[in-house]
């Protein structure tokens, strides 16, 4: 009899080359993607029409074997529990592949920040980010949700130990509010809707902004964790001026009643002090800050997966198979014990490239593997730290460079930065020009050697105006980076060569009286004496 | 003492006595001394009541399982590929020879471990569910599996090079070896699935999705499918037994750099709390 062109087609689905094809191209794709960064691995790989043509091949395939297999085992007396395991794996599979394309088609997940005392109203706009599925609207709440509260207690060093959220659902026919609480890994559900918090939290803070031409500005400017209980966020005033926020939590979880506040114009800092809940500060452009609160704010998303228990139930199979198939003796007639394991026993034999895939994995581990530290990489970290740095100067903030300085550079930045801030000054510097001529790593450190470029001038706090003239230096430097908590932060810094100023030497004159410094000739540190 | 000079000291016994089982095994076996073989296995068996006791310590002191830092990683890790082997060689006590590849691997991992930072790091509150707690230790329990396939492995690939020797006599043939080879990767599939299993229903709990692509699932995932087609290959390609032990290497190679390698090379959700 002729093959039919379906046959001819389900022979090919189930053909060992096929299969062992669909599994490898996935493999790969795993591989590739986890490659690129996240963001573009899901458009080019995981998203890509490419990837999802296998998978749903994989899927096809997969129905083919498993119905192929079925008719086999209904035929099987008595039933042999090592086919049913693979059948069932088959099975489980396929729910999982089926479940994940009914999510892409009416599962909907959305995000927002709220604050203490917000309500969101049942509609799709009041959810700030919405992923939506391809058949089906943005999601809505059916009731309005009202966040209560936000608990949440810190360890000392300053980790999340638990965050616990109040949210008030109203009900549908205009009942009584319900009250519910919810913390990390326990979510709530309203009108088929799964609600959750994430870890994301931290104050807010409710602020004004009237410029002297009488536009006002209001706005919550939601700090995020920094690091140790320290949080921090930035609002761009309706002027171009920027605000830097920072504010410290207690451990306990208890709101914190004050903001540390910067304004900057451009490269001048304005402003900076602790401005409390309540409080109205003058800038010297004459417009005013007012501090409206500090509640907290935390993240909530929302989802709904028509699919979930599809996908549990896939789980299930896929665990009951291998269990079955790998791990249970078979009926023996004999009453003996068999060992199972698949046995080649099915087809003639098939020569399989293997060894070029073991090539590839091994070049794969051996890519994604390499720590070397390239003069690129080296270029990445001292860019950063004079970026960081530039910016702690620029805005007399010393707690910016925590993230780039060990304990020694920190003092020694602490000093230096602090005592700017005493004179009422800034340095607003930029780098022209950096070249890595050297990157050396041990053990724990890494010794980099730059020519930089760097163009300095002092600013004047509240004014701006510049104080002095303007310098341009070039420097050969040698950096000390050491490794604290898996990163490398700049232990100590040495001219590699006397430096080249284009102004060597020049008193400072400040407006304080009270002190006065030099530039240093031999050091880019400028030492301050205070009569 | 402080508890952690104890954890140290519990830790290095443990290393100790495994290294004299190490040793009591290769000259029992190598000698044809039967009796030598039980005091050595029984040597490795005392190495873990140190082990343990370290383990128990480092729960009561960080007040958490083994699984933040790479330290309580490795140890739990060799922990668990140690007692698997001692179970296997209980019910099959011929093939002792397999303790010579886990026990060295298992010594190797402890002793790694105990030169990375021992710090405790605080447990963050997503940690707090019952499905890390199967999703770690059926992790572990993959590793050992894996790791005593990779022992099979290569005795196999000894005995099919033709290697001759009064330990490799005394294992079985080759066809039972490769055997019981690909029933070690069986059952380090079952606790494999059920690690993505458990990691995946716990995801859903804590961000909302059950597969988010993130670089550590991906190689879960990737880790599962090359077992796949090894097992897929084996079946279909009648795989020779010297190509089916490579790719067991290859295979087990793949899961630890899934494991121990990757979580510390690319950004993750699980980088975030298995550092250092």
């Amino acid at each position: 009899m002729q093959p039919t062109a379906f046959h001819s087609l389900k022979r090919f689905l189930r053909s060992p080359a096929v299969i062992v094809g669909e599994i490898a191209v996935i493999t790969l794709a795993g591989v590739v993607g986890t490659l690129l960064s996240q963001e573009l691995a899901s458009e080019r790989v995981f998203r890509s029409w490419w990837f999802l043509g296998t998978v749903g091949l994989a899927f096809v395939s997969l129905l083919v074997v498993s119905l192929d297999q079925g008719r086999r085992l209904g035929r099987t007396r008595p039933l042999k529990l090592a086919p049913l395991g693979g059948l069932l794996i088959h099975m489980g599979l396929l729910m999982v592949i089926l479940a994940a394309a009914l999510k892409a088609l009416f599962g909907v997940e959305a995000v927002v920040d709220v604050m203490e005392g917000e309500t969101l109203p049942p509609t799709s706009t009041a959810w700030a980010v919405h992923k939506t599925g391809l058949l089906v609207s943005p999601l809505r709440v059916a009731n309005p949700i009202t966040l209560e509260s936000v608990e949440a207690r810190r360890y000392p060093e300053g980790d999340l130990k638990s965050l616990a959220v109040g949210l008030s659902l109203a009900g549908l026919d205009a009942t009584a509010p319900r009250e519910v609480g919810m913390a990390l890994n326990q979510s709530v559900d309203s009108s088929g809707i799964r609600i959750f918090a994430s870890s994301d939290y931290g104050p807010a803070a409710l602020m004004e902004w009237r410029e002297a031409s009488g536009t006002t500005c209001r706005t919550a400017v939601l700090l995020k964790h920094e690091r140790g209980h320290r949080f921090e966020g930035e609002w761009v005033g309706a002027g171009g001026e920027r605000a830097y926020l920072r504010a410290e939590v207690n451990p306990s979880g208890i709101r914190p009643t004050k903001v540390e506040v910067r304004v900057m114009r451009d490269t001048s800092l304005l402003f900076t002090g602790t401005v409390r809940a309540g409080e109205t500060v003058t800038l010297p452009s004459g417009g005013t800050l007012v501090m409206h609160g500090i509640p907290f704010w935390v993240r909530l998303h929302a989802n709904r997966d028509p699919a979930l228990w599809l996908i549990y139930l896939g789980f299930s199979l896929v665990l009951l198979g291998v269990t079955v198939r790998f791990t249970l003796p078979p009926d023996s007639p004999s009453g003996t014990s068999i060992v199972i394991v698949p046995h080649p026993v099915r087809y003639e034999s098939e020569r399989l490239p293997l060894p070029l895939m073991l090539m590839i994995l091994v070049c794969v581990a051996g890519l994604t593997s390499c720590n070397g530290y390239s003069r690129p990489k080296a270029r990445q970290l001292v860019e950063r730290y004079n970026t960081v740095v530039s910016e702690a100067y620029r805005r007399g903030d010393v707690k910016l460079v925590d993230s780039v300085v060990g304990p020694n550079e920190g003092r020694k930045l602490t000093g230096l930065i602090g005592v700017r801030l005493d004179m009422g000054l800034t340095l607003d510097s930029k780098l022209i020009s950096l070249e890595v001529l050297d990157a050396r790593t041990s053990k724990d450190e890494l010794q980099v050697r730059t020519r930089e470029h760097w163009s300095y001038c002092e600013r004047r706090i509240g004014t701006g105006q510049q104080v002095g003239e303007k310098s341009e230096d070039t420097y050969e430097m040698q950096y000390f980076f050491k490794r604290f908590e898996q990163n490398w932060l700049v232990d100590r810094i040495e001219f590699a060569t006397p430096p080249k100023f284009e102004h060597p030497s020049k008193i400072w004159e400040v407006s304080h009286g009270n002190v006065s410094g030099h530039v240093a000739d031999q050091s880019k540190t400028k030492e301050i004496t205070a009569p | 003492m402080s508890p952690f000079a104890w954890e140290t000291t519990f830790h290095w016994s443990a290393v100790a006595l495994y290294i004299a089982g190490i040793v009591g095994i290769a000259y029992a076996l190598i000698f044809d001394r039967p009796t030598k073989r039980v005091v050595a296995l029984w040597l490795a068996a005392a190495g873990l009541l140190p082990h343990t006791t370290a383990l128990v310590l480092r729960y009561i002191h960080v007040g958490h399982g083994p699984y933040m830092m790479k330290y309580e990683v490795l140890s739990s890790n060799a922990w668990i590929a140690v007692v698997l082997l001692l179970l296997f060689l209980w019910r099959r006590p011929g093939w002792s020879p397999l303790a010579l590849v886990v026990l060295p691997v298992s010594v190797l991992m402890l002793g790694f471990g105990l030169f990375t930072n021992p710090e405790a790091r605080d447990l963050p509150p997503t940690l707090r569910s019952m499905w890390l707690v199967f999703h770690v230790l059926f992790n572990k329990l993959a590793v050992g599996a894996f790791l005593l396939s990779v022992a099979a492995a290569v005795i196999l690939l000894r005995k099919l090079a033709g290697s001759s020797s009064r330990l490799l006599d005394r294992m079985p043939d080759v066809g039972t070896v490769e055997t019981y080879m690909v029933r070690f990767i069986g059952f380090g599939m079952v606790f494999w699935t059920t690690t993505i299993v458990a990691g995946a229903i716990w995801a859903n709990q804590s961000w909302g999705r059950y597969w988010g692509w993130d670089p550590i699932e991906t190689w879960s995932l990737v880790t599962w499918l090359c077992y796949a087609i090894l097992l897929h290959a084996r079946l279909f390609f009648r795989l020779k037994a010297r190509a089916t032990a490579w790719a067991t290497i290859a295979c087990f190679v793949v899961s630890i750099l899934t494991i121990l390698v990757f979580p510390f090379v690319f950004p993750s959700m699980h980088s975030a709390y298995f550092q250092s």
